[in-house]
């Protein structure tokens, strides 16, 4: 049976297909945020309680979360978004489901053309991105530019009241990281990243969703401390095509591109078509090479299923060719060490074939998610599911619930990203204070937590 | 005679040339594979006189010669800020370096690097460029760079005499000092070998506040209860309560050996004070372990800070009936929640206040077959169904209940205005509603679903749907109330937005 049921005046509506009403009406309560029976204290009648809204989610996962955007709103009670920042990644922002794009912003005016032609009809341009801000009709602003602006938009952002759908890495500088995060309390707003594994989707060479891993490490079946190794062997492919190229000669400044603009905070250097568009994460000006474009991808999850949302490694050890001061180069080996003894290894060299992808003292997981510990995809089922989380942003953005991936979680998995940038580009080994979130005993690392921007931006 | 003069001369330029071999060799192994083959390169850069910088520079300043150049002295200038001495010496080399070169590149460079270099040998070179358009803004900046107090006079001076577009660059440089302000560089982190013992000593010695931030810091590094217990004294503290709120979450969370009424109680104490970017993850955190009671001010179902930000006030925090008044006696405060006791007769409990427009959220728990409701716009006597608007509160599916007329169902304008059924838990499951009604608007949302959206003017102009007379209709302001009727319901976390 179809059930269409569709309010003026408000943005909520539900599709159920003929398989299981109830069921899905039971995911629409699985999907919040769990709700403590306060009669109980033991961790058992917690557990039972997330097995139930487990199973049942389980059951309807035949209902693909996306289809609840499509169709069936008038479009003008669609939460609408303005996306800044309209090259490959913002053009890919158009189609996301539940959301109409209402206006879009770029310095580059062959994109911005291309951009309002993708979507049609009547939608705002601009090319500076304070006036896309300050719509009134702009509900959800996507912030698609390259790294090096996305602090100072997401604050302008949440200044302004708006939600805020963030690419990743989240920011380029711990600085802005921690400001963006500062804002967003004070503000209120909703704050997503652009990456999802935590909570969905095939988690690359693992054939798995995150979620079975989560629970393996939540079993203590593997022993702790625990040691990730992030490489080819183990399923996860380092984007060494990202480097930028160290002899750039200076090139004419195309006419449709406003490159001051484009520079923004960054410092100035001389255009050539290399540092722009596509190729901007090969500096380190902009973003950080391959670490920088996928790093948040695949650590994100780490940081989760190992429970260190709140905290950050406090050693990085890089081994790697030296890298150039302005065009970031590849990496051999980059070692996290949290305090409690677990690792993160990005190993870009993947040499040894049998690397576990999690290796305990008591057990290993592999690509694929083959283990040492016999059945265990049986004991996994016994097992309860992990807390539910929103992860649909129109959740959060109707009813005010903090995405599963937002700023406080996402501010801590992108300073992995950027402890390790830094630790390249001084080519030594760094200590981190996870509370203080300062290197110890490191000045010339401290002052890149937080540089100075070029006039006139600033955070 | 000439031949006397050309041996001599020819010897220079030889001597020249194999200097100039020399520079370029030294700094051929950059870039460097692995960091220990650039060591002997980077010790002979130490022991160049003026000399040898003189022709690197020139090679810097070299478009077709500056890669390798580049490479060396980023190395070196990693290198050199851990140390004072070379710091200081690389600062005034570079600086005799800014006085040689020319093109934009090396100038831009150099500038850059004495920036990150950080010492103060290297504020006269950067303040000669603080006039020049070009390079004023990179400067500046490289200033802000050197953290120090002499560092941030010079571009205070510079202020003082220029002229717009410089002013504008030089004063957001030091806006930016001053938002960033970084300790300069401490000794080696003083407490992080120290005892607990040692700690409390330095404490009590101590009335610096960034020093006493340290001590804790390094305090709560020490994973065992004895630090546990001395770090929950500093919650009396106001500077100090902030860092200890967020040591004691994270001790708690982190050694199960961690645990008693005390540390409870210590825990629910720090609980409104935990700050800074874990705050969220940090609460979410001691709710799942149990460490902390979910009671009206936290986290689930809270008032968030979009919610404070958003003008929303509690009503019920978990603890008392300070802002209600009526039946007192039979709506009981348990375990963070208000419970109906049915067996206790005494009416229906209200808020003091009146309320005209307003959203209002809440949480409740339903027992089997079991029914209330929220008065709203209601006066202190009286049926609030008919009197005021009842909201009705209601398990949907008690087999008792299976053939009630629409508008008797939970969330119900009682009487006026049906709700849509099937979006409640099973009994015994905590669940969330808004009443939001602004004028004649009404809207009730249940776990998340919008259940009724109606207009009371709409809804009765031609009479109500039950036939009966609801005066409270026209009411533009009452108070909010819990109808019981003889069953237990529970509720908690209430807070309201007025409109």
């Amino acid at each position: 049976m179809w059930l269409i049921v569709f309010y003026h005046g408000t943005c909520f509506f539900a599709i159920l297909y003929y398989y299981n009403c109830t069921a899905f009406l039971a995911n629409q309560n699985a999907t919040f945020t769990i709700m403590q029976d306060s009669n109980s204290n033991k961790s058992n009648s917690r557990r039972k309680f997330l097995r139930n809204a487990a199973a049942i989610a389980a059951g309807i996962s035949i209902v693909p979360r996306h289809v609840l955007g499509r169709g069936f709103i008038p479009p003008s009670d669609q939460i609408t978004k303005g996306i800044i920042g309209v090259g490959g990644m913002g053009r890919g922002h158009i189609p996301y489901a539940g959301t109409r794009v209402v206006a879009v912003c770029d310095v580059d005016s062959k994109h911005l053309v291309q951009a309002a032609q993708m979507v049609g009809g009547n939608i705002k341009t601009f090319h500076d991105h304070r006036e896309l801000i300050a719509l009134p009709e702009v509900d959800i602003v996507h912030i698609a530019t390259p790294p090096h602006w996305h602090g100072i938009m997401a604050i302008d952002a949440a200044k302004a009241g708006k939600d805020i759908w963030c690419e990743k890495p989240m920011t380029r500088t711990i600085g802005e990281g921690k400001r963006v995060v500062e804002a967003i309390r004070q503000y209120g707003n909703m704050f997503r990243l652009n990456t999802w594994f935590r909570f969905e989707d095939n988690f690359y060479g693992m054939n798995t969703t995150v979620k079975p891993i989560k629970k393996l490490v939540e079993s203590g079946m593997l022993g702790w401390p625990l040691t990730v190794t992030v490489s080819k062997t183990t399923g996860f492919d380092w984007k060494f095509y990202w480097v930028g190229k160290t002899q750039l000669e200076t090139q004419a400044v195309p006419a449709e591109l406003d490159y001051d603009r484009w520079l923004g905070p960054a410092p100035y250097k001389p255009y050539n078509a290399h540092r722009v568009h596509g190729t901007f994460r090969g500096y380190w000006d902009y973003d950080g090479g391959g670490l920088g474009d996928m790093g948040q991808h695949y650590i994100d999850p780490i940081q989760y299923f190992l429970g260190k949302d709140d905290t950050s490694p406090v050693k990085v050890e890089v081994d790697a060719e030296q890298q150039h001061p302005d065009a970031c180069g590849t990496f051999r080996k980059i070692t996290y060490t949290y305090a409690d003894g677990c690792k993160i290894i990005l190993d870009g060299e993947a040499k040894d074939p049998n690397t576990a992808y999690i290796e305990g003292p008591n057990g290993k997981l592999f690509n694929g998610f083959k283990s040492t510990i016999p059945n265990l995809k049986e004991k996994l089922a016994l097992l309860p599911d992990p807390t539910p989380q929103v992860t649909d942003f129109l959740e959060s953005v109707k009813y005010r619930k903090p995405f599963a991936l937002n700023e406080s979680n996402g501010f801590r998995s992108c300073t992995i990203i950027n402890m390790g940038k830094i630790a390249l580009q001084l080519g030594r080994t760094l200590e981190f204070d996870p509370v203080k979130q300062e290197f110890i005993n490191d000045a010339e690392a401290n002052s890149m937590i937080n540089p100075a921007m070029r006039y006139p931006w600033t955070l | 005679m000439r031949t006397l003069l050309i041996a001599p001369l020819l010897f220079c330029c030889l001597l020249v040339q194999a200097q100039k071999q020399t520079v370029a060799q030294t700094i051929a192994v950059f870039p460097f594979q692995h960091v220990a083959d650039a060591a002997p390169a980077l010790q002979t850069m130490q022991q160049w006189k003026p000399a040898q910088w003189k022709d690197f520079f020139v090679m810097l300043d070299t478009d077709s010669l500056k890669l390798q150049p580049s490479y060396a002295l980023h190395a070196y200038v990693n290198a050199a800020s851990l140390n004072a001495d070379l710091r200081k010496k690389t600062a005034l080399n570079l600086s005799a370096g800014l006085t040689q070169v020319k093109g934009f590149y090396a100038k831009d460079f150099l500038i850059q690097r004495l920036g990150l270099l950080g010492d103060d040998a290297g504020i006269k070179a950067l303040e000669s460029f603080l006039q020049d358009n070009e390079y004023a803004g990179v400067a500046a900046r490289s200033l802000v760079g050197i953290h120090s107090d002499a560092a941030t006079a010079a571009l205070k001076k510079a202020l003082a005499t220029a002229a717009s577009p410089i002013k504008e660059q030089l004063q957001a440089a030091l806006n930016h000092a001053a938002a960033n302000a970084v300790a300069p560089l401490p000794a080696a982190n003083t407490y992080e070998k120290s005892s607990l013992a040692q700690l409390q000593q330095a404490m009590a010695a101590t009335s610096d506040l960034p020093n006493k931030r340290n001590i804790l810091n390094a305090a709560s590094r020490i994973n065992d209860a004895a630090s546990y217990q001395y770090i929950s004294q500093f919650l009396a503290d106001p500077d100090l309560r902030g860092d200890a709120a967020n040591a004691l979450a994270r001790l708690a969370l982190g050694n199960n050996n961690i645990r008693g009424a005390k540390v409870s109680s210590s825990l629910e104490k720090a609980f409104p004070f935990l700050n800074g970017v874990d705050s969220a993850i940090l609460s979410r955190k001691l709710v799942e372990a149990d460490l902390v009671k979910p009671a009206g001010n936290i986290a689930l179902g809270v008032i968030t800070s979009a919610e404070k930000q958003a003008g929303f006030k509690v009503l019920f925090d978990g603890t008392n009936t300070n802002q209600w008044t009526g039946n007192t006696a039979g709506y009981l405060v348990e375990d963070g929640a208000l419970v109906v006791h049915p067996e206790i007769k005494g009416g229906n409990l209200y808020t003091k206040d009146e309320f005209g427009n307003f959203v209002y959220r809440f949480e409740f728990l339903l027992t089997p077959g079991a029914n209330n409701g929220i008065g709203i716009r209601a006066p202190l006597e009286g049926d609030a169904a008919y009197v005021g608007m009842e909201i009705q509160v209601l398990d949907n599916e008690a087999d008792k209940y299976k053939a009630l007329e629409k508008y008797q169902y939970h969330g119900s304008v009682y009487g006026v205005i049906p709700a849509k059924r099937g979006y409640l838990k099973s009994p015994g499951q905590w669940n969330t509603e808004e009443i939001s009604i602004k004028g004649s608007a009404i809207k009730v949302t249940v776990n998340g679903v919008v259940i009724l959206e109606g207009d009371i003017a709409e809804a009765s102009k031609n009479g109500t749907i039950d036939h009966k007379e609801h005066p409270g209709l026209l009411r533009p302001i009452g108070h909010i109330g819990f109808l019981g009727h003889g069953d237990v319901v529970k509720f908690r976390n209430m807070r309201i937005k007025p409109l």
